[in-house]
């Protein structure tokens, strides 16, 4: 196919923009709120007063600050409305013509947004995630244009190395590291996997940014696959996001057409597929051999590691598998350099973050800092604080994570300091919690969803979670004694030491944080109060006192 | 009714037990007359605006108890206030 010429297609997208672009927020936090609405009311009013050379409105992607849904931004002159209804969208479009009353807007300057980063939201509520010329116009493929043409998959892999970008899905491995072990192993085929198989409750990272600017990671698979030799790419996505799903599909299409996916792309003699598989929604599928199975068309169970994917994945062939936001920070690190984006985060952690900021904080939705910012920055100042009661602590990492408390909000949110403390960056969910949160109940409520979503294949998981639940449900209910509390201890230490995948070994990890630093709180709730927990039984042999105590 | 943790952490407990005292009937489960099914999501993905529930196919944001059973109202004769 003919190699499509970029400059002119974002030039001529360019050329077809009228001066003023309202953009209306269509990620699915925005369209709960109603924004698809809100778009048509605004395309209807720019129609009726006659308005259509002068100003168009467009749906584009996460504008970060969930809880003011529905969110529209009016370019060029940045301004953005809070909470739009379809009264408010009629007056913005009459106050282009300077007759209507003003409509409430947020400051941009204020924290939550001057606060932050962009690099991988750069274009999430900017560019139409439904349309190519406007992540073209974006600079959109021309990283992927320029390793093609200029740069030999070594050198790629050396970028990304050097750039020092670790896996964004939770476990922080190496980019670099892993393509250069995909690329050496043999094998007659080659496979690129991107996880966007987001379950942790609380957590929309990955569905934004596949709602916001699918192609970005479409352009990222691509530059994988010709780093490592890969000619097949897979979207692995949960089957609870029609939206993404529909924003996917659509993208691949287009960039089909165009030739920036397929048999030779952008002339070149480099082949390269990407094709969709849907999960069925469960959350041990996020593991990766859990992943590759269910694309292989089994049940999506985990398997023993070694062998890695790298080495014998999809088929038995080396497979590359990252994450979402992995992928989206390709493009830009070829485009801009390593050095570029090393210079971003601290000395082991580089780069920026996404974070989802919900809960207990005034302002809750997408967040994207530089690595080593710290905790009170994003919970305090980005989200506000909190509304009501005094903060207590933020739980990081979803079901895996763990508890910080609110006197070490100081530390800098990076891959070894969160992990110092108990807890994980996972992919990025941040929960606040305040006083009127129950510690003990926020750790049943973390187990008892890894007890629904463990696939049941190894014993320390499948029936450790049930244990630990039972114990947690137990003390909650005031009919615990010392004794649980010990065992509840070891218990979680054992599921944590023994499980075969990361589902059961990061289970027990919001029970031990909040054992760690809220114990007082497991303490006041023993039936025989408080001071009889500190009086610790002695334990001969711990795996029988872990499980041959009498839980009901 | 989201159980979501975002949803969780805001107090999606207090709605589920408004909705199912005054319905009378479990989470999972429906009205004898049919009426009313009263379902359990793991994450509706509006974190931002928790907690949510959705009403026959429309979420509701930031929804309390007292509004909750208010938009409700009728839908269980004698049944939610």
């Amino acid at each position: 196919m003919e190699s499509p010429d970029l400059r002119a297609i974002a030039e001529g997208e360019r050329a077809s923009r009228p001066r003023i672009e309202i953009r209306c927020c269509t990620a699915a936090g925005c369209v709960s709120a109603g924004s698809t609405a809100v778009l048509d009311t605004f395309k209807e009013a720019i129609r009726g007063a006659g308005l259509t050379d002068r100003a168009r409105a467009v749906g584009v992607g996460c504008l970060r600050l969930c809880s003011a849904a529905p969110l529209v931004a009016v370019e060029p002159d940045g301004l953005l409305y809070p909470k739009v209804t379809l009264t408010s969208a009629a007056s913005v479009v009459a106050g282009l013509s300077g007759r209507s009353a003003p409509v409430k807007r947020l400051d941009p300057t204020s924290p939550f947004f001057a606060r932050q980063a962009s690099v991988v939201l750069e274009n999430c509520g900017k560019i139409e995630p439904e349309r190519i010329e406007t992540y073209i116009a974006a600079d959109g493929y021309q990283a992927l244009s320029h390793v093609l043409r200029e740069m030999t998959p070594a050198e790629v892999i050396e970028v990304v190395t050097r750039s020092g970008l670790r896996g964004r899905g939770g476990a922080a491995y190496p980019t670099g590291v892993k393509w250069a072990t995909v690329a050496k192993n043999p094998g007659a085929h080659k496979f690129v996997v991107c996880n966007a198989d987001e379950g942790d409750p609380g957590a929309f990272m990955d569905r934004s940014v596949l709602e916001s600017d699918p192609h970005k990671i479409l352009e990222g698979m691509a530059i994988a696959g010709f780093a490592v030799g890969a000619t097949q790419g897979y979207v692995y996505v949960r089957g609870e996001y029609h939206l993404p799903i529909h924003r996917l599909t659509t993208a691949i299409d287009q960039a089909g057409r165009l030739g920036l996916l397929g048999s030779h792309v952008f002339g070149t003699p480099f082949d390269f597929r990407i094709d969709i598989r849907i999960g069925a929604g469960a959350f041990v599928c996020g593991e990766e051999t859990a992943l590759m199975a269910s694309i292989m068309g089994g049940r999506g169970t985990p398997t023993p590691r070694p062998p890695y994917p790298a080495e014998k994945g999809l088929w038995g062939m080396p497979t590359l598998l990252n994450n979402v936001e992995t992928f989206a920070n390709i493009p830009r690190i070829l485009r801009d350099g390593p050095d570029w984006f090393a210079g971003i985060g601290t000395e082991k952690s580089k780069g920026t973050k996404v974070f989802c900021l919900t809960g207990k904080v005034a302002n809750s939705g997408l967040v994207e800092v530089p690595l080593g910012t710290p905790i009170r920055t994003i919970v305090e100042e980005i989200g506000g604080g909190s509304p009501g009661g005094a903060l207590k602590a933020v739980q990081t990492g979803g079901p895996s994570g763990g508890c910080i408390p609110a006197a070490l909000f100081d530390i800098p949110v990076d891959y070894e300091s969160l992990a110092r403390l108990g807890s994980i960056m996972g992919s990025g969910g941040m929960i606040v919690l305040d006083e009127t949160n129950d510690m003990v109940d926020v750790a049943r409520y973390f187990m008892e969803f890894c007890k629904d979503e463990s696939c049941g294949k190894c014993v320390p998981c499948r029936a450790g979670t049930v244990q630990l639940h039972r114990l947690l449900t137990r003390i909650l209910d005031g009919s615990a004694g010392a004794e649980d509390l010990n065992r509840l201890e070891l218990l979680s230490h054992m599921v944590k030491d023994t499980s075969l995948c990361g589902l059961g070994q990061a289970a027990p990890n919001t029970t031990l944080s909040t054992l760690r630093y809220f114990r007082h709180e497991y303490e006041t709730k023993l039936k025989s109060g408080p001071l009889a927990a500190r009086i610790k039984l002695p334990v001969l042999n711990p795996a029988t006192a872990a499980i041959g105590g009498p839980v009901p | 009714m989201c159980t979501g943790s975002a949803c969780y952490v805001n107090g999606a407990d207090a709605l589920t037990s408004a909705v199912t005292e005054s319905s009378g009937v479990k989470l999972g489960e429906t009205t004898p007359d049919g009426a009313v099914s009263v379902l359990a999501a793991r994450c509706l993905g509006a974190c931002g605006v928790a907690p949510v529930v959705i009403l026959d196919g429309t979420i509701k944001g930031d929804e309390s108890p007292a509004g909750l059973l208010s938009e409700m109202k009728g839908w269980v004769p004698g049944g939610i206030a």
